[in-house]
């Protein structure tokens, strides 16, 4: 299968700080990674740089074969994103972002049904009018889920999705993933909870002050023994 | 100072990294003082028969300073704060802290600040001539101003608790149309100067009279008096505030929870970027009540005033550099949290910039017009045609400096700030005092420039001078855009103002 995404040797460094440090990624399509660690450990820093939020300040990083740094808008057609904080704009509603999402990304007639869809379906239907500053923070979660999720991207990016989310939208989350892979795409989850990361991912990837410290099928960090090996490869 | 609110002051000086600005601040404390006294020995120069003319007009200075002393705190929800609100909710904040709080920064109002050198100034001159015991009418008008400036803090933070409900926003509403009703009223019969004649205001001008004029004991009672109706104000302020931040309100809540009418999708990329950034402006509490107080009250007093041309060519820019304060400074800030999300859409940093300087010129340029229409209404003819252009030109021209100045430093030095609460800003408190002083001082320095073009009477001149003005600004823009678009700075942005 062809990777979707291809980082090599990635470096990202704010002034003296260096949040993630020389690693590789390739993520195949249909396939899911889960990036977890601990705070602090590089995973939104690497899924900002992908999303092309932030350059890398060293390395190269791809999306479909397109250079993220050299054709960013091209790059950006490919990538749906959900932010690990925020990611809605407070004064305008789940509808006007969706407005705004279609135009920009060129979505043909036809986006109208697509957006009530993944409204319905993460519950947040009757909330399309509302102005998103209102939004509790599983709400906003399960917005930002949407907006990533919206035009099928050929690369899911999601921050954090399940944090704060009830069942349903966790529910609803996996559903878009698993719709997502057998499209072909694949899929990056960057979680802080290891049965969900377990459940949304085929591997996982370990990071610790901005390098991989493990890589493995996502399926071994299940359960106590998973967590106690987790455990171990953080400290 | 209270040991919280003495805390919190440090805090917030230990979060400003930069020397510079420190040295910054510490220098711009000094410029109001620097003005003031520049303002002072300059009047002395002005002719026997204006200085009678300004020294008459001086109870009307103070009553218009004692109604801004009540607007601006009203306008900004009770003041402004050195914490956002939400940043504290964890700790016992008490309302005295609080409310000290928003007494200290009332000098981060760039209107404040101009109008109490403007009451200090002239002060000075309508006591007479410039002695050591100008000294004593100067101590008369700062307990004045410090007096007016407590009260309008108590009363804003009063009418803050009344507003948290329905029943008391409807009362308000009320109490204002009725006085605006009774103005008008005032205005219609004729007996406006009458009703000035007799404000209260002048008490506090014989107070400084007294202190000049050797009247010791007249000085010393008059000036206790006020001294003692300051400390009872902080009393009542205190508990105003207590019982504010003590009531349910009703009002965010609903508003936020209100759905909003679904617009029509617009033909262009650009339209859609526009129409977020309007409606992040618009649905915005505090940056509407800004907008408001801009539109009514500079043109409303120009009007009052029946200011001349060649005073009215200086009143734009002051009013361009009140919009930019705004949201101008930090243009980046309306998109909050979504910015993350915003940067990953193709295209979007080309058209944002665009959008974000075209909202600004916007609502700047509306409060420009409005304060020079609602001059212009009762102006005296002007006396040459250079006067109109100059006026024009002038507000154009500030117009384009606060914007290129704006969208500059909103990349240089963004800030988050979720701009929802009445008492939001889009800086800190220290941020905000450095911007005004610096668009005051670039946009009354251009005016100024305006006003000699005006007075030389060649309506052409002034189109002269505003080239170089229009180019500058351009040029700066040109730059600024180039900084956004390239993707460190913009990613630095993006992540600062979401807070990521």
């Amino acid at each position: 299968m062809s990777a979707v995404v291809e980082a090599r040797a990635l470096t990202v460094s704010f002034g003296a700080v260096t949040a993630v440090e020389g690693f590789d990624l390739s993520v195949a399509s249909g396939a899911s990674l889960a990036l977890v660690g601990r705070n602090g450990a590089g995973k939104s820093t690497t899924l900002k740089v992908l999303a092309g939020v932030l350059p890398p300040t060293t390395g190269s990083v791809s999306v479909a074969g397109i250079d993220v740094v050299a054709h960013p808008d091209r790059a950006k057609d490919k990538v749906g994103y959900c932010p690990d904080v925020g990611g809605l704009i407070p004064r305008a509603t789940p509808w006007e972002h969706l407005q705004l999402a279609a135009k920009m990304r060129g979505m043909g007639a036809g986006w109208e049904a697509r957006a009530e869809d993944l409204l319905d379906r993460f519950d947040l239907i009757r909330e399309a009018d509302r102005v998103t500053s209102g939004f509790s923070h599983g709400m906003g979660r399960r917005m930002s889920v949407v907006l990533a999720a919206f035009h099928s991207p050929e690369l899911l990016l999601l921050d954090e999705p399940f944090d704060g989310v009830d069942p349903m939208g966790v529910e609803a989350t996996l559903d878009v993933i698993r719709e997502l892979r057998l499209a072909g795409g694949a899929v990056l989850v960057s979680t802080h909870l290891l049965e969900l990361a377990v459940k949304a991912c085929d591997e996982a990837v370990v990071l610790r002050r901005g390098q991989v410290v493990a890589a493995a099928p996502a399926a071994e960090l299940s359960g106590e023994a998973g967590a106690q090996r987790y455990r171990a490869l953080l400290s | 100072m209270h040991p919280q609110l003495s805390a919190l002051v440090s805090l917030r000086w230990h979060m400003i990294r930069e020397p510079r600005v420190r040295w910054g601040l510490v220098l711009l404390s000094l410029v109001p003082l620097a003005f003031c006294a520049l303002g002072i020995f300059a009047l002395q120069l002005v002719p026997d028969d204006e200085a009678f003319n300004i020294s008459v007009a001086t109870p009307t200075l103070y009553l218009g300073f004692a109604l801004l002393a009540v607007i601006a705190p009203l306008a900004a929800g009770g003041g402004y704060e050195l914490y956002p609100s939400e940043e504290l909710v964890a700790y016992p904040v008490k309302p005295r802290t609080v409310f000290r709080g928003t007494l200290m920064l009332a000098p981060a109002n760039l209107a404040w600040t101009l109008n109490v050198a403007a009451v200090i100034i002239v002060t000075s001159l309508a006591v007479g001539n410039l002695t050591w015991l100008t000294l004593l009418a100067l101590l008369s008008a700062l307990a004045y101003i410090t007096m007016v400036t407590v009260f309008g803090q108590a009363f804003a933070w009063w009418i803050v608790g009344i507003r948290q409900s329905r029943n008391g926003r409807l009362a308000t509403w009320a109490v204002a149309g009725v006085c605006v009703l009774a103005v008008l009223v005032i205005v219609r019969l004729g007996l406006a100067f009458d009703a000035l004649d007799a404000a209260p205001t002048r008490l506090a001008l014989l107070n400084a009279i007294d202190g000049h004029e050797s009247r010791y004991v007249e000085w010393l009672v008059g000036i206790s008096v006020m001294v003692f109706a300051t400390a009872a104000l902080l009393h009542i302020g205190v508990r105003a505030t207590a019982w504010s931040l003590r009531r349910p309100g009703d009002h965010a809540h609903a508003r936020s929870s209100r759905p909003v009418p679904r617009r029509t999708n617009k033909r262009s990329k650009f339209g859609e970027v526009l129409a977020v950034d309007r409606a992040s402006v618009w649905r915005s509490l505090p940056l509407r009540r800004g907008i408001v107080v801009l539109l009514l009250l500079p043109g409303a007093v120009a009007a009052a005033a029946g200011m001349p041309w060649q005073s009215l060519i200086l009143l734009p820019g002051l009013v361009a550099a009140g919009a930019g304060l705004l949201f101008g400074i930090n243009a980046f800030a309306l998109d909050a949290g979504g910015a993350t999300w915003l940067a990953t859409l193709p295209g979007w940093p080309r058209y944002a910039f665009a959008s974000k300087m075209v909202v600004l010129t916007e609502i700047a340029l509306l409060a420009v017009g409005s304060a020079l229409l609602g001059g212009a209404l009762r102006a005296p003819p002007p006396r040459s045609t250079a006067e109109v252009t100059a006026a024009i030109l002038a507000a154009l021209a500030c117009t384009s400096l606060v914007v290129a100045s704006g969208m500059k430093a909103s990349l240089r030095n963004p800030h988050r700030a979720e701009l929802a609460g009445t008492r939001d800003t889009p800086a800190p408190p220290g941020v905000m005092a450095l911007h005004s002083i610096r668009l005051a001082v670039l946009t009354t320095f251009v005016s100024l420039l305006f006003s000699g073009a005006a007075a030389s009477g060649v309506w052409w001149i002034p189109f002269v001078l505003a080239v170089p003005v229009f180019a500058w600004s351009g040029l700066n823009l040109i730059e600024a855009e180039r900084a956004w678009l390239h993707p460190h700075v913009r990613g630095f942005v993006v992540t600062t103002v979401s807070g990521g």
